[in-house]
């Protein structure tokens, strides 16, 4: 899919001008997209350090991936709970499980809908500690959400309406 | 005393109808035939068709999923290999084809005749075998034993533990418990979780 833009650029006939411009062209337009996030890609152990690690934050992992057609219609309404907790310690992580080889595209998407909530790419081969790792209730089946904070800990493994996502996010919350 | 025995009978009989209500047949249980529609025959398909298996692999998948399609070759690569053993590959496509279009009947003869699938693949109209079943996800497995009993559920999940890569397999676990079911043994490992995507019940 990405061949075509460096591809022409070898044409011999193309005039040097041309290729210079273009070369420039992609740059800035390159540069453009890399100020979109930064994405780690992590193993379990690694989210499991993190979801420790975050003292007295309450963090809503919402597990989701581009191909996973309710997860991307929730996902304004993780953004949307994320913003209406911004002034008190609770904040929305999004955790993708998008295929290795299908990251660009993943990291592409995020930076397409302006999504400045964190996300992680976790990348998992053996799934079946993960899963249970996550909640020994998870079927694996996404989208799935883990609320972890200092003194709780909740799973659902649903799609969310906003109102369902912020009356459970409420009585979750302390 | 008669209060707290009351008591405990009214938990017993809570937690049972909880238990039986939750997430279909269990490892060890006895499980339902079916009698589904295969889209490219016409026909409808039973595991009492098969008069000579031993047993049978019954999966849930379906077109579109990523993991499914990731899978598609493994699936095919077990009925080559148990097809002949007595124990057939049995697909069953338990998707509301309104949700995903990919998924529907002819969509699905599209992709059994591109990919010569050697098994069957049944559309799961009402959804009800998935539910019986407990499916949650596609790709999803059931190894089934037929015994004098009848046919006993011997492992729930996944595939394997590679999605990612054949290759790197180290848990092959529907082609295990199929050997140690074959050879008269126990299944080493009973189920196993994989990541899949979540079938699109019908909204009825």
């Amino acid at each position: 899919m990405h061949d075509g833009y460096l591809g022409f650029l070898s044409y011999s006939f193309y005039p040097i001008f041309m290729r210079t411009s273009c070369l420039s062209f992609l740059l800035i337009f390159g540069l453009g997209t890399m100020n979109a996030q930064d994405i780690p890609s992590i193993d379990f152990p690694k989210l499991e350090a993190y979801m420790t690690s975050q003292g007295d934050t309450t963090v809503v992992y919402n597990f989701w991936a581009t191909w996973c057609r309710p997860c991307v219609a929730e996902l304004p309404y993780f953004v949307q709970l994320d913003n209406e907790y911004a002034d008190r310690p609770l904040k929305v992580v999004f955790v993708s499980l998008d295929f290795p080889d299908q990251k660009a595209r993943m990291e592409a998407f995020i930076a397409r809908k302006g999504i400045t909530q964190e996300v992680i790419h976790l990348d998992v081969s053996d799934q079946n500690a993960m899963i249970n790792g996550i909640d020994p209730k998870w079927s694996g089946a996404i989208p799935a959400t883990l609320i972890v904070g200092p003194n709780t800990r909740a799973f659902k493994e649903q799609s969310f309406t906003y109102e369902e996502l912020t009356k459970w996010v409420a009585s979750v919350f302390l | 005393m008669k209060q707290t025995i009351l008591f405990m009978v009214a938990v017993m009989i809570g937690f049972m109808t909880y238990a039986q209500s939750s997430m279909g047949f269990k490892v060890g249980e006895k499980v339902e035939d079916f009698s589904l529609e295969n889209p490219l025959t016409g026909k409808t398909v039973s595991m009492s068709d098969y008069e000579d298996a031993k047993g049978f692999i019954v999966v849930f998948t379906c077109n579109h999923c990523p993991y499914a399609v990731k899978y598609e070759q493994r699936i095919i690569d077990l009925a080559r290999a148990y097809n002949p053993m007595g124990y057939p590959v049995i697909a069953i496509n338990p998707n509301d084809p309104e949700a995903y279009p990919d998924d529907s009947p002819a969509n699905m003869v599209v992709r059994a005749k591109e990919k010569e699938y050697p098994f069957p693949y049944l559309f799961d109209e009402t959804q009800d075998v998935a539910k019986a079943y407990g499916a949650t996800r596609t790709p999803e497995v059931r190894v089934i034993e037929r015994t004098k009993e009848g046919l006993i559920l011997r492992y729930i999940g996944a595939i394997d533990d590679n999605y990612q890569d054949a290759e790197q397999v180290e848990n092959p676990y529907v082609a295990a418990a199929v050997k140690a079911l074959l050879g008269g043994g126990d299944v080493p490992v009973e189920s196993a979780k994989a990541v899949g995507c979540s079938i699109k019940w019908r909204k009825s």
